[in-house]
Parts: structure tokens; sequence; C-alpha cells
């Protein structure tokens, strides 16, 4: 893993886990068999865009 | 809702011309840069990943396949979500090394020409599918408008168009090191118009289909089957495949590579697009499932993949419909444009200039801008041709996947690049030739419909044409390539070239140059580059060289002409690639291989890549690395001067006491022969370290701010075995402050003895003084008229008061017993101190002037006090060449007693002001004064509880004032006042 990677490793991988867990697990499969509006995966998928901005802002300030 | 064709050519051609007129803009600086540069436009730019396939085909594949459209984008999310260990470390790779395309990355990382042409060949037959995709939306797309005309005859005539405007705002400079601003804000424009467009048709959808937002939950009730439908994409096989194919998507595709990392500036572009690309994306996606419903419900004619404009068309407004179809004409020329710019570099660095003898080229640059020109010309009539010969009945998705698939069979290399240093070129050509190989026969061949049925080991090929095909294909294919991708390389090694490749790609190479360089100035790098590039392109890549690190034309240094030629070689790079560029500078700026590579010759270049790489060491390296550091800081922080010499004379070490003793920087020695040192130290130094002797003692030298003394030691160096290797280390001492001490001591001891001497004549001068005064008194008695007698009787009390000042006054400095303050007198301090002075010949002009109140006592001693004012007064002598004027004026405060003494000599310098007070400090030259007066002066004030500074006259342009405060005495019965 090269420099850059060697800090922001686990923020990185954490956001990957969290968007296999809400877009390629069983949990994409519950969300997506309630009986929800139309709209909400575009929630879920613009909860996780914050969190990815959150959690570089954070990194930024930190010098990623 | 129908238009001519010449309506929608003429909308076409006018929206070009503004795209046109918007790069113009920004390259001629019409634009702030400080809008083309913000993160918003460079976010908007990568909006070229969404090509006619999202504008369009989304509408298709949500209507065939549900939510799994969203795949394409969620991809792309998960791809930007790991920009921290993903894209970043890519883009600091790329831009370290001037790498302008994905060929460029692998053929630098695995060395291999091989390598980048076949990365080549994969993303251009990979990328035509694409192109034609563009082609065959925008000719569809105008078909529909229209009604009747040709599509062949609407692509050619598009392809023209893009063609012209690529050729002009894409290959303006002959590297693409060199940012094409123009294009980038002319793409961020597309992308905006592409996003308000289809937002503008899903606000009519819900408007004109449903009435809003409640009239499509109420269709959704109605019609419980639509919703459903759309569900079903997110449970289906194919979901993990394109998934994984989007992912690789976001990044490798040849138009997003470019957008990402060659046109980008900086980190803080990237990470703003970590989250604004993905949110770009989730607003066009968001707007597919109305769009699509509206064509539902309202049972819109024409091809599904159509349905935007359908939708636009019941606006019933010609406006409308047309900025749609210009929205789909955006998404169509941005994709052509950027991805025949990009592709058209990697066929020219991999596959054409390697076949090309660059030295019979008249202009190197010219040449280049038009190969570059010709191709992307040849790779846009490529797409068209492709276009007419893919299998035009499946939808625009399908062929869109082709392009998808073939970028995956990247994705083993990328993480190798990143995180497998391990890895060989056999290993990625042999991963890269398994997978391409499956992709072709079983997506690329099966779809030409030229081609026919293809059998393969007596199989028949059908085409991939559904999403569930491809998602499989691409599970089955990675996972081939990756296998034979790792079981070669653990059977095959790299060669030392590659391993050193893939440690620059972990910003961990530590390669110091083997050998010396031959040429010894830029103007023979040039005679050397010359023959393989041209004389002016020689010149110019020096000059761009020596620009990018700062040098002159006059630079001889061998570890700065070392950089000079890596910088070559990157910008190079840039231009033709990273082998070629590594071929040629190898072959023409040529290390003599014969000679020795000393590590102190190279000590900076080491030092500059090991801290640039500090925060990779890990374990033992890191250890070292701490310890190394450790070692250098004791270098740096040694109050010695410390300069380690090469055996060729050359400096390597030039640490902070050294710079702080010559007042030459260690960037200025670093590299340069110590006979180019300034006088006179090239003379100092060099002799020291031709003598035999191994130290020398309070060496004196003439600089300009005045003679300095330094004690020089040397040593030679040693490796490991301790066996000198001709490097040798000399240490430098000042010692000027010790010596001018000691000088100064001396002077003080003498002027204490003849202090001592003094108290005796006075006292041997005393006693016949008293004899004369007491003959004359006797005399006086007998005649008291006598004038002469009594002049003789003035006389000898003069003579009696001089010698009982200066008795008094060689016997105050002991500190025989601690003298208290008291109460004195400042008038009677000052006019001893006049008296005292006059004995001075030099101040026998001085004219010397007082206003003191006679009751103004300050809390000192009386003779201090006079030692004090006796200091500033000789001092006041001296600036006025004694011949002006001294005042003194003291006055009560508030607070304590001010004493100014003023006088109109030269002054003091701005310069010295700070110093004048230090022991040892002066001006004089040396024997004349001590440097002793003031400081001491300050002392006895300091002593006293009061202030004394310094500070020009007031209102006059020469003459300096000295300011003293102290305590004021207050004056009771019991204590007798000291005058």
């Amino acid at each position: 893993m090269s420099r850059a990677a060697a800090g922001n490793g686990p923020v990185s991988l954490l956001l990957l886990a969290v968007g296999l867990f809400l877009f390629l697990s069983p949990f994409t499969h519950w969300w997506n068999q309630q009986n929800l509006p139309w709209y909400t995966p575009f929630l879920i998928w613009l909860g996780y865009i914050i969190v990815i901005g959150i959690a570089v802002g954070r990194r930024r300030r930190h010098d990623l | 809702m129908t238009f001519s064709l010449g309506t929608l050519f003429f909308s076409a051609v006018a929206y070009l011309s503004l795209l046109f007129l918007v790069a113009h803009a920004s390259e001629k600086g019409w634009v702030p840069a400080a809008l083309i540069r913000h993160p918003a436009v460079y976010v908007l730019s990568l909006g070229v990943y969404a090509t006619t396939w999202s504008y369009y085909g989304s509408v298709g594949f949500a209507a065939s396949s549900g939510l799994l459209y969203t795949t394409i984008y969620l991809g792309v999310t998960l791809a930007f979500a790991m920009t921290p260990i993903l894209l970043l470390p890519l883009l600091r790779l790329i831009h370290r090394h001037q790498l302008t395309s994905v060929a460029d990355l692998f053929a630098f990382r695995f060395h291999s020409r091989l390598s980048g042409i076949l990365v080549t060949l994969m993303l251009l037959t990979g990328s035509l599918p694409y192109l034609a995709l563009q082609v065959r939306a925008v000719s569809e797309s105008t078909q529909v408008l229209t009604g009747d005309s040709s599509p062949e005859v609407i692509a050619v005539v598009f392809c023209l168009m893009v063609s012209v405007f690529a050729i002009i705002f894409g290959a303006r400079h002959v590297t693409l090191r060199e940012k094409h601003n123009g294009l980038v804000a002319a793409i961020a424009f597309e992308s905006l118009v592409k996003i308000v467009a289809l937002l503008a048709v899903a606000w009519l959808a819900l408007e004109i289909g449903f009435g809003g937002f409640a009239g499509l939950d109420q269709w959704l009730l109605d019609n419980p089957q639509a919703l459903l439908q759309l569900r079903e994409g997110a449970s289906s096989q194919a979901w993990a495949g394109l998934l994984f194919l989007a992912f690789a998507a976001a990044f490798l595709l040849p138009r997003q590579f470019h957008m990402l990392f060659t046109e980008n500036l900086d980190d803080r572009g990237l990470r703003t697009a970590s989250w604004g690309f993905p949110l770009f994306l989730l607003l066009l996606a968001a707007a597919i499932p109305p769009i699509l419903w509206a064509g539902q419900a309202l049972s819109l004619p024409g091809p599904v993949d159509y349905t935007v404009l359908s939708v636009a068309a019941l606006s019933e407004s010609p406006a409308m419909v047309l900025f749609t179809y210009l929205g789909g004409i955006s998404a169509a020329s941005a994709m052509i444009i950027v991805s025949t710019l990009a592709l058209s570099s990697m066929c020219l660095n991999h596959l054409v200039l390697p076949l090309t003898r660059l030295a019979g080229l008249p202009d190197l640059y010219t040449t280049l801008r038009w190969a570059r020109r010709a191709l992307i010309g040849a790779i846009i009539a490529a797409g068209y041709f492709f276009y007419l010969s893919l299998e035009r009945t499946e939808g625009l998705v399908s062929w869109g996947l082709i392009s998808f698939l073939a970028m995956a069979q990247l994705i083993p290399g990328v993480l190798a690049v990143l995180f497998w240093p391990g890895a060989t070129r056999q290993g990625f050509i042999a991963g890269l030739l398994t997978g391409g190989t499956i992709w072709g026969m079983a997506t690329l061949l099966p779809a030409l419909n030229t081609m026919g049925a293809v059998r393969f080991i007596g199989i028949d090929l059908d085409i991939a044409s559904t999403p569930l095909e491809f998602g499989e294909l691409a599970f089955w294919s990675v996972a081939a390539n990756a296998l034979a991708f790792l079981t070669v390389s653990l059977i095959t090694r790299q060669d030392p070239r590659e391993t050193e490749a893939a440690a620059a790609c972990r910003e961990l190479s530590m390669r110091v140059p083997a050998g010396a360089l031959i040429a010894e100035s830029p103007a023979q790098f040039v005679e050397q580059l010359a023959p393989v590039t041209g004389l002016p392109a020689a010149r110019a890549e020096i000059s761009k060289g020596l620009e990018d690190l700062g040098l002159e034309w006059s630079e001889d240094r061998p570890d700065r002409l070392q950089q000079l030629r890596e910088q070559v070689q990157r910008n190079l790079s840039g231009m033709m690639g990273p082998v070629l560029a590594r071929d040629i500078v190898d072959e023409c700026l040529r290390l003599d291989a014969d000679s020795r590579g000393a590590i102190a010759q190279n000590v900076r270049i080491i030092e500059e890549r090991l801290e640039r790489s500090r925060s990779g060491f890990k374990g033992i390296a890191a250890e070292l690395d701490a310890l190394r550091r450790y070692h250098r800081q004791i270098l740096e922080d040694l109050p010695l001067g410390v300069v380690a010499v090469t055996p060729a004379g050359r400096i390597a070490r030039w640490n902070p006491a050294m710079q702080k003793i010559t007042d030459i920087s260690a960037s200025r020695a670093l590299g340069r022969t110590l006979g180019e040192l300034s006088t006179p130290w090239a003379g100092l130094l060099g002799e020291f370290v031709e003598a035999t002797d191994e130290q020398t003692a309070k060496r004196s030298l003439a600089l300009s701010n005045g003679t300095r003394w330094l004690n020089l030691r040397k040593a030679m160096i040693s490796d490991a075995t301790g066996t000198p290797n001709g490097d040798r280390l000399v240490l430098v001492e000042d010692v000027t402050d010790m010596e001018r001490l000691e000088t100064e001591l001396a002077h003080s001891e003498r002027l204490a003895s003849i202090g001592r001497l003094a108290a005796g004549v006075a006292h041997e001068i005393g006693n016949p003084v008293t004899g004369i005064a007491c003959l004359a008194q006797e005399l006086e008695d007998h005649s008291p008229e006598n004038q002469q007698i009594r002049q003789i009787l003035e006389q000898t009390k003069r003579i009696s008061h001089i010698v009982q000042t200066l008795v008094t006054y060689a016997h105050a400095g002991r500190k025989d017993a601690p003298q208290l303050p008291e109460p004195t007198s400042v008038l009677a301090v000052a006019e001893e101190a006049e008296h005292l002075l006059q004995l001075n010949p030099k101040a026998r002009d001085m004219s010397f002037e007082r206003t003191i109140d006679p009751a103004l006592l300050v809390m000192a001693d009386h003779q201090k006090l006079v030692q004090v004012l006796v200091n500033i007064y000789s001092n006041a002598v001296d600036a006025c060449d004694g011949a002006g004027k001294v005042s003194t004026i003291a006055k009560p405060l508030r607070d304590g007693v001010q004493i100014r003494i003023i006088d109109n000599g030269r002054g003091v310098s701005a310069s010295i002001r700070d110093k004048i007070l230090e022991p040892f400090f002066t001006t004089k030259t040396p024997g004349e004064g001590t440097g002793l007066g003031l400081a001491l002066a300050h002392n006895i004030i300091t002593e006293y509880g009061g202030s004394l500074r310094l500070q020009p006259r007031r209102g006059r342009s020469s003459g300096t004032e000295v300011i003293i405060r102290l305590a004021a005495a207050e004056v009771s019965e019991e204590i007798p006042v000291n005058a």
C-alpha cells in the first residue's frame, strides 16, 4: 500500500464495507422487498454519499 | 412533433459552436481562472461518464431490467468512496511520473513496451463499440425527431463535426502534461446541459404524465406491477456483476482516466469529486423512473430507448424538444471528444512512435501534433465503421457493456500497481491475454454482424446480450485473467528495472544513478539529445526541465544534472510514453558506468527520496529511517561547521552552522566544488583539504564584516569496513568571540596596569604638590597682594583636585565592599565626569552643556555614576571626532529621574543599534576601543534598578541620545548627600 493509502486505508475500507452492505448484501434484498416508496433506493444512496462527504471532509482537515 | 433534418443539423451546429465559444473563452482567459479550476467544474467535467447510454439508454435499461440500471452509477459511487486508497494514489503516481493514459501506467509499472501495446489495443477495441453507441444514439434520436432521414448520413455529419472540435481543442498541446482548460470547461458545460435537460424532462414527465408526485403515487398504487418490475432489478443475479463492471469503468475507461487524472490539477478536485460526482450520477439516475413510467402511463410511441424525446414532445414546445435533443448531442459529443483524445495519445505513444525514427523528423512537436490529430480522425472513423458493423437489434446498453467488460480486464493490473510489488510483466500479459481473449470471443466478435456466427473449439458463440450474461462474463473473464496473472507472476521473476518501477509506484524507489553523467552541462544535454529528437525539440525539452527544477543553463553540479536528466525523462514520458522516454534518455543522456557512483555525491537525491517515502516505511525500515534522521540531526545541530567533500572535491554536506559561519546557504554550496565557493572560503577550505596538516588553529580570515578566527580540523571518512573511501570531513569552529575576548582581556589588563601606575604616579605627584602648596601659602601670608603666588596656589589646588579625582576613579571599580545606592547629585556627577573627560586631549575642543537642577538626586553610587557618564561622554567625543557638543539634561519624572545625554555626532546606524550594548561590540579599530564602555555603563545602571537605552537624536538626521532612568532619591536630614 502506498504512502497516501497508508493513513487513509481504514476509512476507505470502512466506506467500501458500508457501500457493499447497503448495495451488495442480503440487506439490499431486504430493503428492496419492503413496501417502501419508489424513491427509497435513491434516499439510501444519498445517505451513503453524505457519509462519504463527511468522511472525506474529516480526513481533509487531518491532511488526507 | 417532427423536425426537419436541416433544423436539427443547424441546432447541433449552433450548439457545437457554443461549445467552441466556451472552450475558446476559457483558453483565452476570458473566463476567470478561479472558475475554471473550481472543483465544481472538475466534478461536472467527470460527467463525461454519462453518455447517450445514460441519457437515452437508461430508460430502456430500466424498462427491461428495473433497478439494475442504477448499478452503472452505484459501481462508480463505490469506486469514488475508495478515493483515498484507490484514486488519490493513482493520481499522485500519474502526476509524479507524467503518465497520461492507462497504457502509460501499465507500461511504466511493468517496464514493458508489450504491456503498453496490449493495453492500448484492448482499450481501443473496447472503446470502439462505445463510440459506435454514441453515433447510433445521435443518428437514431435524429431519426426519431425527423421521421424519415437516413441514419448513416446523419452519423457521418455528426462524426465530422465532433472530429473538428476534438482536433481543435483536444490536440492543442503536443504533450498531455499541458492542461486543456478549454476542453475541461466545454465538457463541464456539456454535463450541465445534459443534467439540466434530463431533470427538465423528468419534471415534465411528473407534471404532464401524472400531475405531480401525488399523481405518480396514485398511478403506482393503481399499477403495482410497474413498481414491482423496477424492484426486480435489485434482486437480479446480474446485480453484482454489473456493479463490478461499473466500478472498473469509473476510472479505467479512457475518457474517465483522462478527465480524472490527466486533466486534474490537484488533490482538492478529486476529494470534492469523491462525493460530488456520485451526487451528479444520483440526480441522473433518479430522473429515470418518472420518465419511464410517464412513457408507460401515456403509452408513448417510438422506441423505449428514446422515451426521453417522447416525453419532451409532450410539452408541445419545439424549444424544449430541441433542448432535450441537444442534451443527447452533448452526451455523445463529450464522450467521443474525450475518448478519442485519450485513445489517440495512447495509440501515438504505444503503437506509432515506437515504429518511427524521430531523428528524421523536421519538427518533432509539429509532427506529433499532426499525428495526434490524424489519429483522432482515424479513431472516430473506426467508431463509425463499428457503428455500421455492430448488430443493431440490441439495445444501446449491450454495446456499452461490451466496453465495460473490456475495461474490467485491467482491474487485476491496477490492484498489482497499487498493492502487489511482486507482480511480473509476464503475469500481467498472460492475464490480459486470457481475459481479453474471453472478452473478444464472447462479446466483441459475436456482436459484429459482419462476422456471422463464431465457432470456438467447436462451440457456437452467441452474442452476450442480457445484463445477466454480461454479469457472468465479468466474473469468469476477470477470474480467469486474475488466475493467469497470479500463476504466471508466481513462477516468473522481475528484472531489476521492473522491480525499480514497482517500487516507484509505491513511492519507495531509492534508485541511485548508477554512474556519473557524461554530460557536464545543460548545453551538452541538448547536444546529446539532438540526434534523436532534433535540435529545436532537444533545446525546448532541456529548457522546460530546467524551468521545472528552477535551475539555470549554467548549472554544472552533478546531482542537479542527474535531477535534470530524470525531469527530462518525466517530461518526455508525458509526450511519448514512459518506455520510449526512458529509452531515449538512456540512449542519449548516457551514464559513465565505469565511474564509481559515490554515495556522497547523491546524498541529496537519496535524502529527498527518503523524505518522500518516509511514511511508507514499516518495521525495520522505519526504525532505520528514524536512526538516519537522528544521526543527520546531530550533524545539523552541531555547533561546528561540518563540510563533507567527495574525492572529486564536491561538497556533499554543508550544515546550518557552516551556513552561519560562511553566510553561504546549503542550496548554493551543495554539489559545488570547493573552488567554486566565494572568496575567501574557496581558498581557505581548498588549501586546508589539500594540506597535509590534520588541523589548523586560529586561522584569521578577513571578511567584509571584520576579521574572523577559525579552527579547522579534518578527517577521512571510512566505509563500513574501516577503509577510507576518499570522502573527507572538515570541521570548522568559529573562535572569533574567544579570540576577541582574549585580546580584550589582555587590553583591559594593560589598561588596569596603566591605571595602577597612574594612581602611583598621582600619589608621587601629590606629595611634592602639597609641599609646593604649603610653601606658596607661606609666601602668600608674607605677601598677600602678590598675584603670582595666588596663581601658584590656584594651580596647585587644581593639580591636587585632578590627582585626587584620578586616584578615586582608579579605585572605583574595586569590589572590596558593596557600594549601596545613596542619594547622589546628578549635577555633581556630571561636573566631575566632564572634568575627568577634559583630561583627554581629544575632548579639548568639545563643548559641554548642562541643564540639571542642583537639587536633583538619584539613588546610585557617585563614583560608579561618574564612570557611566565618562564612558558615555567618551563615546560622544569619538562620535563627534573631538569637535562637537554634548548636552546633559536631567529632569524628574513621576517614577524617577531621566538623564538624557545628547550629542551631535555621526549617530549609530540602525543595523548595529541592537548590538551596541553587547560586551566587546565596537565599531572602533582594534586597540582603540574595548567594546566594554557602554556595556559596563548599562550593567551599572541596571545594577541600580534603572535602564539605559540609545536612540537616534529626535528630530535630527545625526546625533545620538542616551537615555538613563534611575530611581529618584528623597533627601532627609539623616542621609548626607554624596556630592
